[in-house]
């Protein structure tokens, strides 16, 4: 679930970084998968390079980085369990090709959003993800 | 700070929700992998049971068919297991041993049958590769000591002699993980009472193997393969409980007995 709003107008230079650490996560989770680290580590370093930027800017950043976190654990949690079926006694299960279709879901639903935030913050629109944006305004806090 | 924790619940609670209604769906059947799988398992167990005869003597006993076919009919029907699961095989060899291979197939020593004081202590042995064989551990072994390609390549037309004789030695000479074992003994002393036969023959069997285990450790491969056999005698003991009430009728007559034994 996404919410929107352009209380704030950016420059055209903000709305560009904002929008770019959308689409870093976005190539990076192309190239990542099914390693699901190199996204994250991605976005780290984008975020890292614009922990000064302007508020928007250091916002938008932040919840990519967030929601990088959540892809993380639930691409783990399906890349260790598939390496325990490959070199251990676990077996296929309903539940493991269950998990695999929730997690691709998931995938598809962040890929899908962070295209949209991307295109959203271009044009200067501001783009709050349920509980990432809500968790990202308790951490980023505007310049005093 | 309510707000972020009912969102994050939300979210968790979404994909709780998809994983449990997905995970009702059976997949692994939709998906055929339970053909290739059985179909892998069939193929591999005659590999595996074709080098195992070509390397020992197959004993052919008509005695011991009758004998051996009862026992395993009785476990079989009075424990619901289709009788076609379970292939028994004796092969020529002093060692005291028996064990499954996939497919079911059921390997005895003759060292065993030589070894064994009365027919229940051999029911038991049986009962308790039975239980291998129904709880799958003879596969989960294979996979975890010579990885899924067994269960993955589909035609197994791949595998190598090489590779067949690992499985084999794996088999037939390590050790289920103790988990495993235990599990397999307490369904043992399961089914021995379903199929009325006398549980108490099975610890007898493992202490007296255990006693044994420093003597002639060479001829006790189903000792060094079922490690700790005191231990064990005690947990079935204590599993199969006082039960004094119980009585059992005799697996075997002791005339059939005695006639499968002569010809050995």
């Amino acid at each position: 679930m996404l919410f929107t709003s352009k209380m704030y107008q950016p420059s055209d230079y903000e709305a560009e970084k904002a929008s770019n650490s959308y689409l870093m996560s976005l190539v990076a989770l192309i190239v990542g998968v099914p390693l699901p680290i190199v996204n994250l580590l991605a976005t780290f370093i984008f975020y890292w390079g614009n922990r000064k930027s302007s508020f928007f800017v250091r916002w938008h950043c932040t919840q990519a980085l967030l929601s990088q976190f959540s892809v993380l654990i639930i691409n783990s949690i399906g890349f260790w369990w598939t390496i325990s079926i490959l070199f251990t006694e676990e077996t296929v299960s309903n539940s493991y090709f269950a998990y695999l279709m929730v997690a691709a879901i998931f995938n598809l639903t962040e890929f899908i959003t962070t295209i949209y935030s991307a295109v959203q913050t271009r044009k200067g629109i501001h783009v709050e993800w349920l509980f990432f944006g809500t968790l990202t305004h308790l951490i980023c806090k505007p310049n005093q | 700070m309510k707000k972020l924790l009912l969102q994050g619940l939300l979210i968790l609670g979404f994909l709780y929700a998809g994983w449990y209604v997905l995970s009702r769906t059976n997949w692994v059947k939709l998906f055929g992998l339970e053909e290739i799988q059985a179909s892998s398992e069939a193929k591999l167990g005659e590999m595996l049971w074709e080098m195992t005869a070509e390397t020992s003597q197959v004993v052919e006993n008509e005695y011991l068919s009758v004998a051996l076919d009862s026992m395993v009919n009785k476990i079989c029907s009075a424990n619901g297991f289709d009788r076609s699961s379970v292939k028994w095989h004796v092969v020529d060899k002093a060692e005291i041993n028996a064990f499954a291979m996939p497919d079911g197939h059921l390997v005895i020593h003759t060292g065993l049958l030589q070894a064994v004081n009365n027919p229940e202590e051999l029911a038991g042995v049986i009962a308790h590769e039975i239980a291998h064989i129904q709880q799958k551990h003879v596969l989960k072994k294979l996979i975890k000591e010579l990885g899924i390609a067994y269960l993955t390549s589909g035609t197994l037309e791949g595998l190598g002699s090489e590779t067949i004789r690992e499985a084999a030695r794996v088999l037939s000479s390590t050790a289920f993980d103790r988990g495993m074992e235990k599990e397999a003994d307490l369904h043992a002393v399961d089914y021995l009472k379903a199929a009325g036969i006398n549980p108490r023959p099975l610890a007898d069997f493992m202490e007296v193997l255990g006693e044994q285990e420093g003597n002639a450790a060479r001829y006790l491969s189903w000792v060094s393969t079922h490690d700790a056999s005191k231990e064990r005698a005690d947990y079935i003991l204590e599993y199969i409980g006082k039960e004094e009430s119980a009585v059992y009728q005799p697996v075997l007559s002791e005339m059939t007995w005695k006639q499968a034994l002569e010809q050995l």
